[in-house]
């Protein structure tokens, strides 16, 4: 075998290698962060809209919704959001009486480590009044394998950037009391 | 030619169509995911509007009237902003930078709709001479452009034909209102339009299958009644 044929098997072998296994991994796992995507979201949709309509957080909601989207096999960052109106809008006035109305009031916010330590003391739950908003927002941690290999062969974005995220937001429309 | 140079070409041949395709296909499926996001957002932002005007306009007596009204739909409007702008947070829009994506918000009522959008002020000298001596960012001059609502739009028409110049205003359901000149009589009328509705020559209304007469003896009367027990107090 001369040198340039050597070369060229050396070269022919190491492309099959690449393509029979990079090529299907990284599929793979591009269709598993799809299905993760998927799954979070819904998961998300599904817990703002339990609380909106019920107006009542508990902590068992919450470790139920971290349950079901640390089930796809990746670690999430969860922000949640509660942004209380600081007076009891839309309530009964008559006509010369001017109330104020849902849409034209300051909120005042609550974030994720205030949220986490009401759930954490008794009575474990956090309730929520007509107007409130209650927003969370769930991103995955760590990068995911498809992520690392787009970054590897593509030189894709490094830093903040993430592949699984889901947000939910929405108006409570019963008081939780 | 040698199995590895086969090999090699096959590789050459293959795998631009490979990644071509495959670049394709991820970019359908995630412009779907996006549209699937961007409706189920759309759908969350505008319940939240219409719940916060029931919530607004179910506890208050004077909903019906204009100014009232105009207040309820406004805060309707914001928590429509409010709402998606929370959803699309992530991304990093708020909500001034969602405005310049929404061409408008129609609010359909009963008789009519506003339409909330993007339009030119129009000031007249005397509010304009105001604004330039006392200037505020919130406040918007003659020509430039802001976001409001513009206002009221009937479901009405003109019609005019021969001697017949009215207005017929429309509803949601079948009630109309028709005000205008015959001639040279006025025409007010407002009611409910019904079909398969016929007048015979005796002028008896016929009606699905029922006659309504005009003349006669009344079929319908109210009926006062009072119970037995407080007839034998009375008498007694």
């Amino acid at each position: 075998m001369s040198l340039g044929e050597t070369v060229i098997t050396i070269i022919a072998i190491v492309t099959a290698a690449g393509l029979m296994i990079i090529v299907p991994f990284s599929t793979v796992s591009q269709r598993t962060d799809d299905i993760s995507q998927l799954a979070i979201s819904t998961s998300t949709t599904d817990f703002v809209n339990s609380v909106r309509t019920t107006g009542i957080l508990t902590l068992d909601d919450y470790e139920k919704f971290i349950e079901d989207i640390n089930s796809t096999g990746h670690n999430y960052e969860i922000e949640m959001s509660i942004g209380r109106l600081d007076e009891n809008a839309a309530r009964k006035v008559s006509q010369m009486v001017s109330g104020s109305k849902i849409g034209e009031n300051e909120r005042v916010w609550q974030y994720q480590s205030q949220v986490t330590d009401l759930l954490d003391k008794p009575p474990y739950e956090i309730q929520l009044n007509e107007g409130d908003m209650f927003v969370v927002k769930v991103k995955n941690k760590e990068q995911t394998i498809a992520e690392q290999l787009n970054k590897a062969f593509l030189g894709g974005a490094s830093g903040d950037s993430y592949a699984i995220a889901a947000e939910g937001a929405g108006l409570v429309t019963t008081n939780g009391n | 030619m040698k199995i590895q140079s086969l090999a090699v070409i096959f590789t050459i041949i293959i795998l631009p169509i490979t990644i071509v395709l495959n670049s394709y296909i991820r970019n359908y499926v995630t412009t779907l995911n996006y549209q699937i996001s961007y409706d189920s957002k759309l759908d969350n932002a505008t319940y939240d509007a219409l719940k916060a005007f029931q919530l607004n306009t179910f506890n208050n007596s004077s909903s019906n009237y204009v100014n009232s009204k105009m207040r309820d739909i406004e805060a309707a409007a914001n928590s429509f902003f409010e709402s998606i702008s929370q959803n699309f947070n992530m991304i990093g829009y708020n909500n001034e930078t969602l405005k310049d994506y929404i061409p408008a918000l129609v609010f359909t009522m009963y008789d009519g709709y506003y339409i909330y959008s993007l339009y030119n002020n129009k000031l007249d000298d005397l509010t304009q001479s105001q604004i330039d001596a006392n200037p505020q960012a919130s406040i918007k001059g003659n020509g430039e452009q802001t976001y409001g609502f513009k206002p009221y739009i009937y479901y009405s028409c003109r019609y005019i034909k021969d001697d017949l110049d009215v207005v017929i205003t429309y509803a949601l359901d079948n009630y109309i209102e028709i005000h205008g000149m015959k001639g040279t009589a006025v025409v007010n009328i407002s009611g409910y339009l019904i079909n398969d509705i016929s007048k015979n020559a005796s002028g008896d209304i016929s009606y699905r299958g029922i006659t309504i007469s005009q003349e006669g003896e009344n079929v319908l009367n109210e009926w006062i009644g009072e119970k037995e027990s407080d007839r034998s107090n009375a008498n007694i």
